[in-house]
């Protein structure tokens, strides 16, 4: 059945594909693209709101594509979890663009060999927009795969921009993985049909519960480790600190914020709907302990920001996928509140990051100093973020961190014990890791003794205008602010939780109540 | 009767894998236009196979100098054979021209990048 607000639902992903027309249409005048992609933003972010206040009060938001029904044709739902989802990842996408807007047409040629690659620069993230969006609001396995394939062709574009030797060996084990786990998922998909007869969710809710479990479980992992290496979780992790930290600053931002998350989500969604099972649960509880340990690990002894970064991006998808594997509804409510602010608090990090390179002309810790001195506004954002990553009280990550633990700890059982040890283990270290780059980068003597000369080492020094510095700023301030609106969001995330687990409502929703088992 | 959705969806996986392909294809050629070789410089393994084949000595059996001399032996016959009357000569002298700056292009960006 189609619900009120449904007709909004399409416009989620028809709008940036438009917009990728237009800004493509117009190659070489900077001030359409740029209007253009901030108003399909913009749209997309008050579409999106007024979505989450309709599912949030008339239940989940059905679209049927076509007129088709569940069972012949494509059907696109916006629930909580998928509103909430599209608002955090159009708000970093718009934060993003304005961040590379700010940076001027000079942004990339600072590469040796870039020099024409601005014009595919906004038609390729509205489609990792429209991309990433398909795969939230989608109600159909397949069509969840069309959404990975849309938002993996723009990133690999957009890792490869310009095209220099170093962007091509990053991209090529990018573009490797991505394709190898894509296939993976693909052959699932394929054996899903043959086994229930449907890609559609919510009749596979039905359906999975009734085939043979030795059947099911091989569809349960085969998804599942599709998901996995979308998502970087240990021991798929190694390919994403070898390919993100070469890509320009606003392109590994967004990568950082937005692709990992959408394996989260399809993770959260099969766990969830699919197979509510306990099946892989330890599985997924080991795998949880492994990438937080193995991803911090590999954080702490990190020279270069960036990839510092990475390995703590890698880390904490672990703690995504701790509340997951709870299978408990305050489990997987703290997990939805993770994914939200890991994804503001990541993208700021890379941005500040980015601005850094800027003034420092390098990422590479050993080779930079003093800037706290230097610049003590880059200090200020990089530190904020940084804390919050901790998961210093009072920001957004302490209480999502609170809330696994309290989690893990209703749970009872030993492994779920040692995961609450490991989250707070993985915290401190992750403290550790961000205070000994802030401490090598911002308050150590400049190692080169460049003292008070302006730019260091072919930074812009003074070129860092309010263009770059005010959207960092505003995604700092939306991190802070995040804080302010906790307790609403907390209620938002445990009622999509609450949906989650009970399935009725989803199944209802797209299958007409009292269908549904 | 058929299913149609089976036809839908690998007709579609097709067409996205197909995009796929030619963006690998692109990057590889980007990759080789860049760096002028195909080694990988951090793996040890594919830095050996390749030390063995400048040595020539890649086991038992004709050694792939011979081969790709017999492979290449092989072209000019045919070649020469389908050009007897159109140029035989022409066609020849243009082949290992290519040839030629091919090998003085690859060496060059070898030299480069030491």
């Amino acid at each position: 059945m189609t619900t009120t607000w449904a007709w909004m639902v399409p416009l989620l992903v028809v709008l940036p594909l438009i917009g990728a027309g237009i800004t493509l249409a117009a190659t070489g005048r900077t001030g359409v693209q740029r209007v253009v992609s901030m108003t399909v933003l913009a749209a997309m972010l008050v579409l999106a709101g007024w979505l989450l206040w309709a599912a949030d009060t008339q239940g989940p938001q059905v679209m049927l594509v076509g007129g088709w029904m569940p069972w012949e044709g494509i059907v696109l739902v916006v629930d909580r979890l998928a509103a909430l989802m599209v608002i955090v990842s159009t708000t970093v996408t718009m934060g993003v663009l304005a961040y590379s807007v700010g940076q001027g047409a000079s942004s990339f040629d600072d590469e040796s060999d870039g020099h024409s690659p601005l014009p595919v620069f906004h038609p390729s993230i509205l489609v990792l927009a429209a991309g990433v969006t398909t795969t939230f609001v989608s109600g159909d396995l397949f069509h969840l795969y069309v959404g990975f394939e849309m938002l993996l062709a723009a990133s690999f574009v957009l890792l490869t921009l310009g095209g220099t030797l170093e962007r091509v060996r990053a991209g090529t084990t990018y573009v490797l993985v991505s394709l190898l786990s894509s296939m993976i998922f693909l052959t699932a998909i394929a054996l899903v049909y043959a086994a229930a007869g449907t890609v559609n969710l919510a009749l596979l809710a039905q359906r999975l519960g009734e085939i043979q479990p030795g059947t099911a479980a091989l569809l349960h992992v085969m998804l599942l480790i599709g998901f996995a290496v979308k998502a970087a979780v240990f021991p798929m992790s190694g390919w994403l600190p070898d390919s993100y930290p070469t890509a320009p600053a606003p392109v590994t931002a967004v990568f950082a914020g937005l692709l990992t998350k959408v394996g989260v989500y399809a993770m959260i969604r099969t766990q969830t709907l699919l197979f509510p099972q306990t099946r892989f649960d330890d599985l997924l509880l080991w795998a949880a302990l492994l990438t937080m340990v193995v991803g911090i690990l590999g954080a702490i002894v990190q020279d270069d920001i960036k990839r510092m970064l990475s390995y703590t991006l890698v880390s904490h998808i672990g703690y995504m996928l701790f509340g997951i594997a709870l299978g408990s509804t305050i489990g997987l409510a703290a997990a939805i509140f993770y994914v939200a602010h890991h994804i503001l608090v990541q993208t700021t990090l890379f941005l500040v990051t980015g601005l850094v390179e800027r003034v420092g002309g390098s990422t590479d810790t050993a080779r930079l100093g003093d800037l706290a001195r230097i610049s003590p506004i880059v200090g200020v954002l990089f530190f904020v973020p940084a804390m919050n990553l901790a998961g210093i009280p009072p920001f957004t990550g302490f209480l999502g961190k609170v809330g696994l633990i309290q989690a893990g700890v209703d749970d009872g059982r030993w492994l779920a014990w040692a995961l609450v040890v490991a989250s707070v283990v993985t915290s401190l270290l992750t403290l550790y890791a961000v205070a000994r780059v802030w401490g090598r980068a911002f308050w150590s003597e400049n190692p080169e003794g460049i003292t008070g000369s302006g730019p260091l080492r072919g930074g812009h020094h003074g070129a860092l205008g309010l263009g770059v510095l005010l959207p960092t700023g505003a995604l700092v301030a939306v991190g802070v602010g995040l804080v302010v609106v906790a307790g609403p969001l907390y209620d938002v995330t445990t009622r999509a939780a609450v949906d989650l687990m009970l399935r009725t409502p989803y199944l209802d929703a797209v299958l007409g109540p009292g269908v549904s088992p | 009767m058929a299913d149609p959705v089976p036809q839908a969806l690998v007709l579609t996986a097709i067409v996205i894998t197909l995009g796929m392909t030619a963006f690998v294809l692109a990057l590889a050629h980007r990759g080789r236009q860049l760096s002028g070789v195909d080694l990988v410089d951090d793996d040890t393994e594919s830095a050996r196979i390749h030390a063995r084949a400048e040595a020539d000595d890649l086991g038992p059996g004709p050694s792939a100098r011979e081969t790709s001399d017999e492979i290449e032996a092989e072209g000019h016959r045919t070649e020469s054979s389908h050009h007897d009357e159109t140029g035989a000569e022409h066609a020849h002298d243009e082949f290992v021209e290519d040839e030629d700056r091919h090998h003085g292009h690859g060496h060059d960006k070898r030299g480069e990048r030491r």
